[in-house]
């Protein structure tokens, strides 16, 4: 086992391999806040990349309602049973990490591996709150029961358990944008990989009888292009892009900023010390104890500058780049009135205003003789 | 008076127990050195063990003999003919003593089996001089072909060194072994046909999969010609073997070099035919003997001739590495 060192639980950490951090790493960012749960970016995902036969049961994209959801069923619960509650010392974790905690002397990432059937109830626990409703309950300002929807695809990890757990070095980390792959030639279907994950996003394809995992929309970003996922969002919750590897934090950079300068997005589950590179701005309204299971020790603080935000304008900035474009920026700056972000060629990609203009028809078009209806 | 007796006492039970404690951990060292036959054998050259101290000189003949006993040596009996291939039970068969080598899980590299479920394989072989006949048969008492996530296949494996110091745990970087590889999935396809979706899932439905034709349930075997049909088979468009939807023999062969280097060559020469009968798998593995073969060449050559055994327990999540497997046995074509 090798020393890595793991910026997400602030020390080092035990993993297999010793290979350095990609020139650049893809990372998402996804505003809990604002997810419906409408599933665009499933059917997006699942249209594009998954449609074969075998694939019935795989989403590489998934939305669901927590705190009782799972795909696939309790994916989560099932390793935090082996794993016991995360301990924090500060923004340090105390208590092991998967590739550390090994009960189970025979293979170091900590895991398990779903059964089928856990892969067939997709939006179980959809929708459902955490707690019962008193009969005759009625909204006084503020819900006495919360729940809320975590949409999920592959972190990219920076120390992927899937790497660490395949014997036969068929799953990779690419040096260019840190996108984790599965050698389509090279695995043999033995679904280490899918017990290892402690994010339960590789999944085994009965058909083609090898694993399969989200591939990150590797033509696309290859291309410049966002994942579909992101571009298809209707709620403009999501922002891909890369964090920087190689130099310090940029500010930028709208990932590094909201990510690692100003520390709104959090990972989901630090604890399980992968490294995980989605990052979720967390939910105002859900109990700090139940988020600092799934997203470590800085929740209040992230809501803190959620709320904010209309006060704090290169953050609110860089939030309004969410939704404006399909084209990955690379660069953003926040001026007076608008943010502007720019791809890696230097072209603009995105002009956004802070405050949308306002246009007031009249109830009558006089070029048209015509009235315009639902306009009041 | 009492007193020296006491002291007596004492030191006859200190040394009674002190001799007990030896002898058992002797006992138990030896125990477990001819149980498991670990590793610490493969650290012995070739040239010393096992056939050249089973010839060793007269000077220690117990010592040989327990050796000999220890690693005693394959006979591939000559025969006219071959049993039929179909038949992995034949009569035939059944003239031969077992020759039964003991498969320990493997712990030495991860990932590692915790606990064993099939003890040992017993192994005949016969010869009519073009191809080698191994009929490998193992206690297993419901067979696995259905492999899912979290469901694994029966299998099994023979090795042979390609090189003289190749170890027995997948060969050695520039040390290959060559193996074939036999598996109740294949089986399945071979005698049944590629499972497709519905024979996982009887009761599942789809109106449509991208460019392919006809109409449900769309077997893979003829419903996805179009190239285009098969771009989600992203392994079978990868060329990966195991994405065979018209599998014909359920073995294959392969080469490695070390742990993880495992490659399927380029064409399979062996064939292969397995059957569960009555809580055992009886499998026969046919490898030819051709000019070039490598089963052929660890043969003629005197420190190569040694095989090893690998099975896989499905139903106990056996898989990859997760095996059981027996060390280096030597092998010769019986006179």
């Amino acid at each position: 086992m090798a020393k890595q060192y793991n910026w997400q639980i602030g020390r080092e950490m035990e993993y297999p391999y010793d290979a350095p951090a990609p020139q650049r790493q893809v990372a998402y960012v996804f505003d809990i806040n604002k997810c419906i749960a409408c599933q665009t970016c499933t059917v997006a995902c699942k249209t594009c990349w998954t449609s074969g036969k075998g694939q019935e049961h795989l989403f590489w994209n998934n939305v669901e309602t927590k705190p009782y959801g799972g795909y696939p069923v309790g994916w989560d619960l099932r390793l935090l049973e082996q794993q016991g509650a995360a301990q924090w010392n500060g923004d340090v974790l105390a208590s092991d990490t998967i590739f550390e905690n090994n009960t189970e002397a025979s293979q170091p990432p900590q895991g398990h591996r779903p059964d089928p059937e856990d892969f067939a109830h997709p939006n179980l626990g959809e929708d459902d709150v955490s707690g019962m409703v008193d009969k005759g309950a009625f909204f006084q300002g503020v819900h006495p029961v919360w729940m809320f929807y975590l949409a999920r695809i592959c972190n990219h990890c920076d120390l992927p358990a899937c790497v660490a757990a395949c014997p036969r070095k068929a799953v990779y980390k690419r040096d260019e944008d840190g996108i984790v792959l599965v050698d389509q030639n090279r695995c043999r279907g033995y679904q280490e990989c899918v017990k290892a994950c402690p994010y339960k996003k590789t999944f085994y394809n009965i058909i083609g009888r090898v694993s399969e995992k989200c591939i990150g929309c590797y033509p696309r970003v290859e291309q410049g292009l966002m994942a579909l996922c992101v571009e298809s969002c209707i709620g403009k919750i999501r922002l891909h892009g890369f964090l920087s590897t190689e130099e310090a934090p940029r500010e930028d950079n709208p990932l590094d900023y909201i990510i690692k300068i100003r520390k709104l997005a959090l990972p989901l589950y630090p604890q399980f010390g992968t490294g995980p590179n989605v990052y979720y701005i967390p939910p105002l309204h859900v109990p700090n104890a139940f988020l600092h299971q799934l997203f470590g020790p800085n929740v209040e603080s992230a809501k803190e500058l959620y709320r904010n935000l209309k006060d704090d304008k290169p953050l609110l900035g860089a939030l309004l780049l969410f939704g404006a474009t399909n084209r990955i920026i690379t660069r953003f700056e926040a001026r007076e009135d608008e943010v502007v972000g720019w791809d890696a060629t230097g072209t603009e990609a995105a002009r956004v205003p802070y405050t949308e203009p306002v246009h007031l028809r009249e109830h009558y078009d006089q070029r048209h003789d015509a009235f315009r209806h639902n306009t009041a | 008076m009492n007193n020296q007796n006491d002291q007596r006492a004492f030191w006859f039970a200190l040394m009674a127990i002190t001799s007990c404690m030896m002898v058992t951990v002797c006992v138990m060292i030896v125990a477990v050195f001819i149980a498991i036959q670990r590793p610490t054998i493969v650290v012995v050259p070739y040239e010393q063990a096992p056939r050249a101290i089973a010839t060793a000189p007269a000077a220690a003949p117990e010592a040989d003999e327990s050796l000999d006993d220890l690693f005693p040596t394959l006979k591939i009996v000559r025969t006219a003919t071959l049993p039929p291939i179909e038949q992995p039970t034949h009569s035939q068969w059944d003239a031969r003593p077992a020759f039964t080598v003991m498969t320990p899980p493997q712990q030495t590299n991860w990932p590692m089996l915790d606990e064993e479920t099939v003890a040992s394989v017993d192994v005949r072989a016969l010869t009519d001089g073009q191809s080698i006949d191994w009929q490998l048969s193992w206690e297993a008492q419901e067979p696995s072909h259905v492999v899912d996530s979290n469901h694994f296949s029966d299998a099994v494996a023979i090795q042979i060194p390609l090189s003289a110091n190749a170890s027995y745990m997948m060969g050695d970087p520039n040390e290959p072994v060559f193996i074939v590889y036999w598996r109740a999935q294949w089986q399945h396809d071979v005698d049944h046909g590629f499972m497709n979706v519905q024979d996982y899932y009887p009761h599942y439905w789809t109106d449509l999969y991208w460019f392919s034709e006809g109409e449900f349930p769309f077997t893979v075997q003829d419903s996805f010609r179009d190239p285009l049909s098969r771009l989600y088979f992203t392994a079978y468009d990868a060329g990966n073997p195991f994405s065979d939807f018209q599998r014909t023999v359920p073995v294959q062969d392969m080469i490695a070099e070390g742990f993880g280097s495992l490659t399927a060559l380029p064409t399979t020469q062996s064939a292969g035919n397995g059957v569960w009968r009555d809580g055992r798998w009886y499998v026969v593995i046919r490898s030819p003997l051709a000019a070039d073969s490598p089963m052929k060449t660890a043969l003629e050559n005197e420190d190569n001739a040694m095989f090893s055994v690998a099975v896989w327990d499905g139903a106990a999540d056996n898989v990859g590495g997760r095996k059981h497997a027996s060390i280096w046995t030597p092998m010769e074509v019986a006179p």
